[in-house]
This record gives structure tokens, C-alpha cells and sequence, in this order.
């Protein structure tokens, strides 16, 4: 039963940085893509009908963590603060930003919330790397159960460091260019002429820099001896996700070379869910790694709500997340096809 | 130190975060009888009021959300000792709402914003009562975890000390939830009622828009009129004697009555004394307490010598001064739209002047009345999270220290200083460009 409800959140997280990833890609090449006006509108309109319905992703996963594991949703909400705080607030200001930009004509208005949401989205990407980074490095549980990490301390690691560390920053820079890659993948599919060749191109020179840091973080954790790879190649299911992750990467680059667009987004998607299912698989049962008494991390198991409520729990969320499915297709679906810059509208 | 910038945060974020939920439903209500009348009755007046009150219900949205996002994440940031207690229970309310309600209202909304030119009418209309429906279902749901806390019902608490629900129906239909969400969602209505019968009078007075601006006049007065009347009774009446029924505290403590008495007084004004135990200069009526709680004038009413004082409410005056401002508040509104609702009839609205500028200046009003009606419930509450079962100095965060907390307390002041600011310009604007053209 806590398995089951592992998987579910793995595949909300999942859903959640797949869908709300291309808009914090999109934000974060918005000023180095989009040269005039026409440009600029063309990127909001990819993702503004979409954002908030990809946000519900994160609510319902924060949702089902508080839920379901409790004590994991209480330890990591408070022990990673300030980071949480912070990461709340340049989504607010993202949300805010998309919106309110329309509302008045004026250039400077629309430079301000370009900043804005430049900023903030790149932001918001470093700190989703920060919090992966953390759950693979561990974090300081002490013997109390309680813990509080500060934003940073020296960057160097080790087992009491802050939320960001030369570790846990190399896991943030990589999601922000791999947020930023998979942004412009899910652009091409939105854009058409020149500005789509632009997309590409600057899609081409990003994924060369991801490549180079998904191998440096793998031969930086092969190096640590870390116990997560080695967890996740003993399991079947583990291998799997690594090579479907080590396929899927490639084939991005395959298809952006032959235009395949959408194939291209998808094989974008399935990377970054394959790296997330690796994660997942390296750490089951642990939700929260402790980097000082192995005895004292929070796995599935301790930190579950009780049997009873989690059976009560799948009768709500069975109907819930087909709804949720149901949604997200109807949504994609009534504003498919290319964007234009004319007319009504973000 | 902690505790207090926990609470004075939780307190600012949620307070800030529900003056756009209130317009945002109770605005709902008037979207969908507007897009009703703009499509059965096919009355274009209709329309035009619908895209005029959709752009700014849009704005509204948007500002609800992202302050809302914060609320479910504040509980496991600041109150961790809290969400290890209540996660099956109140985590679990919380859950259902992010899984149904929430993205029923966005999606619907982006059909009913943009989906003019690309669907048809049914469609249209259908999604105007969804996102009424998801917009109310969703506040359904965090009414149900609030009265959790004040009222818990339908749980165990195991040996490892956490809340055990016994079923997801005794969660749902909580009896407290029901009669809160009634009294809420007519605040609600009262709320949009002033807003737009408001932007009708603004519109009357300046001698602009003359025909949309009795249509939002005479829409804002019905509903109105219903909702001033149906917030004081029956929700309010109920919702009051539950409160006197299960939580004598804090119905002690908004009264200001400090000794128990047969025949108690309603006070109508009057300062509470924490030294003297008593009220400074009381204005009241005599028995109406009793009478208005027990329907008998010579009955008991418990007063807060008759609980321990570490049972009391922390914060005595300011549950007695924000529950005093909430019912004197919404007698006045009653009063406003009962009159507004004769001239109406009458036929003379249009033309009496001082009653729309009564009907103008009233606009902040049912925002403050709502918030203070919210002060009262959780003010109240304390000095429990949980009523009776789960005190707050329980339920903090313990790594999370009084640095900390001030940070992101100082850093939610700025930034929502700075929304608020924000929305009053662009609302501002929009109301100064006016309804769109009949052409349009």
C-alpha cells in the first residue's frame, strides 16, 4: 500500500516537472529567444493557457505528500525552509507575470515582467535542482528526527552542508539547462518559420551542455561511491529507467537534427521522467535520506499515514486522477496547433 | 518568539489570500446567472456584463491562486508538529481539494475566458456553471478541513499520537462544515453583491455607461438584498449556537462575558478589561443574550470564569472586537440593501444620489467584515490548533527559528504589499475603461 502511494507521488512529481518544466524553460530563454514584441507574445501564448492546470500538478502533489506520508511532508516542508519560501514566492511572481502582462501596452511594463519572470523562472528551475540534489546527497537528520538546513554554508559537501553545495549546485545548474532544452523542445512544437529555426538551434547548443553535465554528475557520484546508482542498477526496474534515460537523451538530439518536432518533445519528456524514475527507484524505500545515521532517514514505511486511511485515500484519488488525466488532455487539446502573435489574448 | 511570527504569518498569508477567494466565488455566482441570461434569455445586456466581470473575476483568479499555493505548503513549513498530527485528516481535506476542485475551475475558466470564438454556446455556458461549481466545491473542501480543526469529528488518536480518520463521509459532511460553509459562501455573495452594484452606482454617479451600470446596479441589489438577509439568518443565527453548543471559550470570549450569567446582556459596545475582568463602559441590552442563544431570556450563559485560564482564548479583546465588528457590520449591510432594495421597487434607485454613494463607499467593507469574521473563528480557536484535542504550541516547526520565520514573515509583508498594489491599479483600470461597447 505505501508502495503503491510512492509510485503515485513519483508520478505526480513526475507529471509535475514535465509539464511545469517547459514553462520554467520557456522563461528562462524567454530573453535570450524572443527579439521583438510579436516574439515575446508568441512564447507567453505557448504556455498561458496551460500553466495554471500544470501547477495543479504540483498542488495535488504537495497534496497527496501531506496526505500520504505526513511525517515526510512535515520534515521536509520545514527542514528545507527557506529554500520552499523562496521557491513559493518566484512562483507567485512567475504567475503573477504571465498574466498581468497583457493588462497594459506600455514597453517598459512589458520589460518589467519580462525580468520578472526571466528571473523568477530561472529561479524556480535552480531550486528544483537544489531539492533533487538534496535527496540524492542525503540531508542531516540528527537523533531528535529534526532538522533545518540553511540555503548554503561553504558549498563545500558534506554530511551537515546547507541546501546548496558544489554537489547540489551542479544538480540545479543541470536542471536549469535541461529545463531550458526541454522549454525549447516543447517551443518548436508551438512555432512556425524562422523564429522555430532560432528555437532549434539554440536547442541543438543546449543539449551539448547538458550531455556534458549529466556526465559529469554521473561520474561525480560513481567517484563518491554513492549508494544511489548502485541501488538503482541492482533493481530490473532501475536498469530500466537508466536506459531509457541514456536512449531518450540521444534520440532528442536525433530528432531536433530531423525536425521531428513532436517525437523530439516526447523523447524530452521521457528523459526527464526516466531520470526521475531512477531517482525514485535509487531511493526506494527512502523519501529523505539521512547523510549521518542511515537509521534515521525517513523511509515509505515510517513516515506513511496509517493502513486504513491510506486504503480510504485511493477511493478519492482512483476518480481524482482520472480526472486530472482527462483535464490535461482537454486543455492541450482545445489549444493545440502553433501560436500566432495577433489577436485576443496574453 | 517562533510561535508568534508562525502565527502572524500564517495569519497575514491566509487573511491576504482569502480577500480574492470571496470576490472570486461569490463573483462566480454572478458569471454564471449573467452567461444564463446572455444565452437563454439572449439579452446582450448580459453579455456585455459578462465580459466586463470576467476580466476582472480573471485578474482576481489569478491573484487567488498564487497566493493559495502557499497556504498548502505553509502547513508543513511552519507547522510540522501540526501536519504529523493531522495529515490523515486535515492533510487528506487539503488533497482532495488540490485532486478535484481546483482544476476543474481552472480549466473551465480558460473556456469561458478565451473559448468565445472557439466553441459553442452550450459549451460556453456549461463552463460558466463549472467554474461556479469548482470555485464553491473547492471551498467546500477547505471549509471541511478547517472545521476539522474546530470541531474534530470521525477520528482516533492511535498510540503513535496521530489522528486516525474512521471514514472519509464523517470528514466530508462534518455538521460544523455544513452551517460554516453556508454562513461563508453567503459572506461571499455579500462581498461580489457590493462590488458590483458598486461599479453600477461609480458608473451611476459619474453619468457614464448608463444602461450597464443599472444592470450591475438592480443584479448587485437582488443578490444582495438575499445574501445580507441570509448571513445573519439562518447561517449566522447557527452558526453561532454551535459555536456557544461546542466551544463556550471562544463564544465566551467574543461576547466579552467574563462572569456566567442568568439572563445575560447583549453587549452592543464596550472595551474588555483583562485586569478587572470585566467590560469599561458597556452599552448593552439586557437578557438578549440569553435569549438570542437559548431563546429564553433567563437562561444561563457560561462565561470564561467558568474554564481554566489556560483554556482561554490568548487573545480575548481581539476575538470580542473582530466578532462585534463583523455583526455590526452586517446588520449595517442588511440596512443598506433593504433600503437600496425599496428604492428599487420603487423605481427611484437610479436617481438618489446619497444612497449610491452609501453604496460606493460600503465597497471595502464586506472585505473587512469577512476578515474579521475569519479573526473571530481562529482567534477564537486558539489557544488550540485543534479544538479541545491539539494546542498550538504543539504544532510548530521545531527547526525553523525565530530568524527564520521573521525572514519569510518580512518577505510575504513586501511582496504582498506590493500584489496588493498591484491589483488595486489594475482593477482600478479596468473599471475606468468601462463595459465593452455593444459592438464589440
Amino acid at each position: 500500500m505505501e508502495t503503491l502511494w510512492f509510485v503515485l507521488l513519483v508520478v505526480l512529481v513526475g507529471g509535475y516537472v514535465v509539464l511545469d518544466g517547459f514553462d520554467f524553460g520557456m522563461g528562462i530563454l524567454l530573453p535570450w529567444l524572443a527579439r521583438t514584441e510579436g516574439e515575446k507574445r508568441m512564447l507567453y501564448r505557448a504556455i498561458g493557457p496551460v500553466w495554471d492546470g500544470n501547477e495543479v500538478w504540483l498542488i495535488a502533489g504537495g497534496g497527496l505528500l501531506f496526505f500520504a506520508f505526513p511525517k515526510a511532508y512535515a520534515s521536509a516542508a520545514s527542514g528545507f525552509y527557506l529554500a520552499i519560501m523562496i521557491f513559493l514566492w518566484v512562483l507567485i511572481l512567475r504567475g503573477i507575470a504571465i498574466e498581468i502582462r497583457s493588462q497594459l501596452t506600455h514597453p517598459l511594463w512589458h520589460s518589467f515582467w519580462d525580468g520578472i519572470f526571466f528571473l523568477a523562472s530561472l529561479l524556480a528551475a535552480l531550486v528544483l535542482g537544489g531539492f533533487l540534489g538534496n535527496l540524492v546527497t542525503g540531508i542531516p537528520i540528527e537523533e531528535s528526527g529534526s532538522w533545518f538546513l540553511p540555503l548554503w554554508t561553504y558549498f563545500v559537501p558534506s554530511s551537515r552542508h546547507g541546501i546548496f553545495d558544489a554537489l547540489t549546485l551542479l544538480f540545479s545548474l543541470l536542471s536549469a539547462v535541461s529545463l531550458g532544452r526541454h522549454g525549447a523542445t516543447f517551443l518548436i512544437v508551438k512555432t512556425e518559420g524562422e523564429f522555430r529555426e532560432r528555437i532549434r538551434q539554440l536547442a541543438l547548443q543546449l543539449w551539448k551542455a547538458e550531455v556534458a553535465l549529466v556526465l559529469l554528475s554521473v561520474v561525480l557520484m560513481l567517484s563518491t561511491r554513492h549508494l544511489f546508482l548502485a541501488r538503482c542498477a541492482h533493481r530490473p526496474l532501475g536498469v530500466a529507467f537508466l536506459a531509457l534515460a541514456a536512449l531518450s537523451l540521444p534520440l532528442v538530439l536525433f530528432f531536433l537534427r530531423r525536425q521531428r518536432e513532436l517525437l523530439a518533445f516526447v523523447c524530452s519528456s521521457l528523459f526527464l521522467l526516466a531520470a526521475i524514475g531512477a531517482t525514485a527507484v535509487g531511493l526506494y524505500p527512502y523519501l529523505l535520506l539521512s547523510s549521518l545515521d542511515r537509521a534515521k532517514s525517513l523511509t515509505i514505511f515510517n513516515a506513511a499515514a496509517s493502513t486504513p486511511t491510506l486504503r480510504m485515500g485511493l477511493l478519492w484519488f482512483g476518480i481524482g486522477a482520472l480526472l486530472i488525466l482527462g483535464y490535461t488532455f482537454l486543455s492541450y487539446w482545445s489549444f493545440r496547433g502553433k501560436v500566432r502573435s495577433e489577436g485576443e489574448g496574453y | 518568539m517562533t510561535l508568534i511570527y508562525d502565527r502572524l504569518q500564517f495569519a497575514f498569508t491566509v487573511s491576504f489570500h482569502y480577500l480574492f477567494p470571496q470576490l472570486t466565488m461569490g463573483l462566480a455566482l454572478f458569471l454564471a446567472l449573467f452567461q444564463t441570461a446572455a444565452i437563454v434569455g439572449k439579452d446582450p445586456l448580459a453579455d456585455r456584463a459578462l465580459r466586463f466581470w470576467s476580466k476582472i473575476f480573471a485578474i482576481n483568479f489569478v491573484f487567488g491562486v498564487v497566493t493559495g499555493i502557499v497556504m498548502e505548503f505553509e502547513f508543513g513549513t511552519n507547522w510540522s508538529g501540526f501536519s504529523r498530527f493531522a495529515g490523515e485528516t486535515v492533510g487528506q481535506m487539503l488533497a482532495v481539494e488540490g485532486t478535484f476542485a481546483f482544476f476543474l475551475e481552472s480549466s473551465f475558466l480558460g473556456i469561458l475566458l478565451f473559448g468565445r470564438e472557439r466553441v459553442g454556446k452550450g459549451l460556453q455556458l456549461l463552463a460558466a456553471w463549472m467554474v461556479f461549481l469548482g470555485t464553491w466545491l473547492s471551498g467546500f473542501f477547505i471549509i471541511g478541513a478547517d472545521a476539522w480543526m474546530q470541531h474534530p469529528v470521525g477520528y482516533t488518536v492511535g498510540p503513535d499520537g496521530v489522528a486516525h480518520p474512521s471514514s472519509l463521509w464523517a470528514l466530508l459532511f462534518n455538521p460544523w462544515a455544513l452551517t460554516q460553509y453556508a454562513h461563508n459562501m453567503a459572506a461571499s455573495v455579500v462581498t461580489s453583491s457590493f462590488v458590483v452594484a458598486a461599479v453600477g452606482a461609480f458608473y451611476l454617479l459619474s453619468g457614464i455607461h448608463r444602461e450597464a451600470a443599472s444592470y450591475f446596479l438592480r443584479r448587485g441589489v437582488l443578490l444582495g438584498l438575499l445574501s445580507t438577509l441570509l448571513v445573519i439568518f439562518p447561517t449566522g443565527d447557527r452558526e453561532s449556537q454551535q459555536v456557544f453548543a461546542a466551544q463556550p471559550t471562544k463564544a465566551a470570549a467574543m461576547e466579552g462575558l467574563f462572569q456566567t450569567e442568568k439572563g445575560a446582556p447583549l453587549i452592543l459596545i464596550g472595551q474588555p478589561n483583562l485586569k478587572s475582568e470585566s467590560l469599561d463602559n458597556p452599552i448593552f441590552v439586557p437578557d438578549l443574550l440569553s435569549f438570542l442563544t437559548y431563546h429564553r431570556f433567563a437562561a444561563d450563559v457560561k462565561g470564561l470564569e467558568a474554564f481554566p485560564r489556560s483554556d482561554w482564548p490568548d487573545n480575548i479583546p481581539l476575538v470580542y472586537y473582530a466578532y462585534h465588528i463583523m455583526v455590526g457590520l452586517g446588520t449595517v449591510f442588511a440596512a443598506i440593501m433593504v433600503a437600496a432594495g425599496v428604492m428599487l421597487a420603487a423605481g427611484r434607485l437610479g436617481q438618489s444620489r446619497w444612497l449610491l454613494w452609501t453604496i460606493l463607499l460600503t465597497v471595502p467593507f464586506p472585505y473587512i467584515a469577512t476578515t474579521a469574521g475569519w479573526i473571530t473563528a481562529e482567534a477564537g480557536r486558539q489557544p488550540w490548533l485543534v479544538y479541545s484535542l491539539f494546542r498550538t504550541v504543539h504544532g510548530t516547526s521545531p527547526g525553523v527559528n525565530a530568524g527564520n520565520a521573521l525572514f519569510t514573515f518580512l518577505g510575504f509583508l513586501g511582496l504582498y504589499l506590493f500584489l496588493g498594489l498591484l491589483f488595486v491599479f489594475l482593477i482600478g483600470k479596468r473599471i475606468v475603461e468601462g463595459p465593452p461597447g455593444e459592438s464589440a
